[in-house]
């Protein structure tokens, strides 16, 4: 069956420019905010087929559905229920044990186990940072400081990802042999495998395990492995894949 | 209580009384509404609403083939809505009633209210 987001892709074409980009700050809000993936989309393409209609009937997306960003918020409470957790939970959740094996996969001798929390808890903040700022941009109008912020916020990172090695305590590092290497590469394929199996996003997780072998080839080929092994190659190789991943994770738009 | 949320629990029962005759979806539902008088009414208080009136098992939701060709989320009244529906209409009975003895007992015509004033 054609997962609703792809329908709504589609469907979403036929939106004039005005009326598309109302609905697609509805929809980014919803996605965000919704805790059940299945019943928001099944909720947005419920509501892109009326605006269509509405649109096909003379009235503009706003007439149809309200000036009243509250009425979002409504929608959200409902759609939730009871349901304990949200895309931006769960997500955290899994960004958390994405960095955790990614930044072990990329190492290659030994680990400093107090820069690696310090660097994921990290991406995890940012991460929601990102997630609320969008989620307010959606309905209201964000100031060009916050973004700003978020930027700086961005720079900071990187800059606490070089400097975590130098400035940690040296008390936690532990060697790392081929073997243990091995078995933290395994994991990390099945856990993206049985995760994107299960997430109705199975095309883009092969996507995803493409770009990480690829990334993962480049560390420990001999010819790419001096570049890549170096501390400034291992932060651009992450953050190019921390970039691809947000985007392409999100498909908030087409 | 302020004009929304007297709305809300009014609409409740319009929106349940509006699908016992037949099913709807969205679109038409708004339609519907707006037609019967709720003039301002827009979309985003129905959604929110008929979510939370199939979760109570008020109303059931079914994806068919609509005469404009894709196919669309109709709702219908389930056996419990049935039963919502009376109650609904007790309480507004009971409610309109009670609000009409207090304007009568208080003279509070417009009119008589704007006198009582001055």
């Amino acid at each position: 069956m054609e997962p609703l987001s792809e329908k709504n892709n589609q469907l979403r074409e036929k939106l004039t420019r005005e009326n598309r980009k109302y609905y697609e700050n509805l929809l980014l809000y919803l996605r965000i905010k919704g805790k059940d993936e299945l019943v928001t989309e099944a909720v947005l393409l419920e509501i892109l087929q009326d605006m269509l209609e509405a649109q096909a009937n003379g009235r503009s997306a706003q007439q149809y559905f309200g000036a009243d960003p509250k009425a979002a918020d409504e929608l959200v409470t409902e759609i939730n229920g009871d349901k304990q957790a949200n895309l931006k939970e769960n997500l955290s959740l899994n960004v958390f044990i994405f960095c955790l094996l990614t930044l072990l996969a990329f190492t290659h001798t030994e680990i400093n186990v107090i820069a690696y929390m310090i660097e994921i808890v990290g991406m995890v903040i940012l991460l929601n940072i990102t997630l609320t700022l969008l989620a307010t941009d959606a309905f209201k109008r964000v100031s060009w400081q916050s973004y700003l912020g978020v930027g700086v916020a961005f720079m900071a990172y990187v800059g606490v990802l070089l400097l975590s090695d130098y400035f940690t305590p040296k008390t936690l590092i532990y060697p790392l042999g081929p073997a243990t290497l091995w078995g933290i590469g395994a994991l990390f394929v099945i856990y993206l495998v049985l995760y994107f199996k299960w997430s109705d996003h199975f095309s883009s997780g092969l996507f995803y395990i493409g770009a990480l072998a690829f990334a993962a080839t480049l560390v420990h080929l001999p010819l790419t492995g001096n570049i890549f092994q170096t501390l400034w190659g291992q932060v651009s190789l992450l953050v190019m894949l921390a970039l691809i991943l947000t985007v392409k994770a999100f498909k908030f738009k087409k | 209580m302020n004009n929304s949320q007297l709305l809300k629990g009014t609409l409740e029962g319009c929106v349940l009384l509006v699908i016992s005759q037949q099913e709807f979806y969205g679109y038409e539902l708004v339609t519907k509404l707006q037609q019967l008088g709720f003039l301002d009414l827009s979309a985003g208080t129905v959604y929110p609403l008929l979510q939370k009136l199939e979760r109570q098992g008020y109303l059931k939701s079914q994806l068919r083939a609509s005469s404009e060709g894709p196919r669309r989320k109709y709702y219908d009244l389930t056996t419990s809505g049935q039963r919502q529906i009376q109650k609904f209409i007790t309480d507004w009975q009971q409610l309109t009633a009670t609000v009409t003895a207090v304007i009568e007992q208080t003279g509070g015509s417009k009119d008589g209210a704007i006198e009582r004033k001055k």
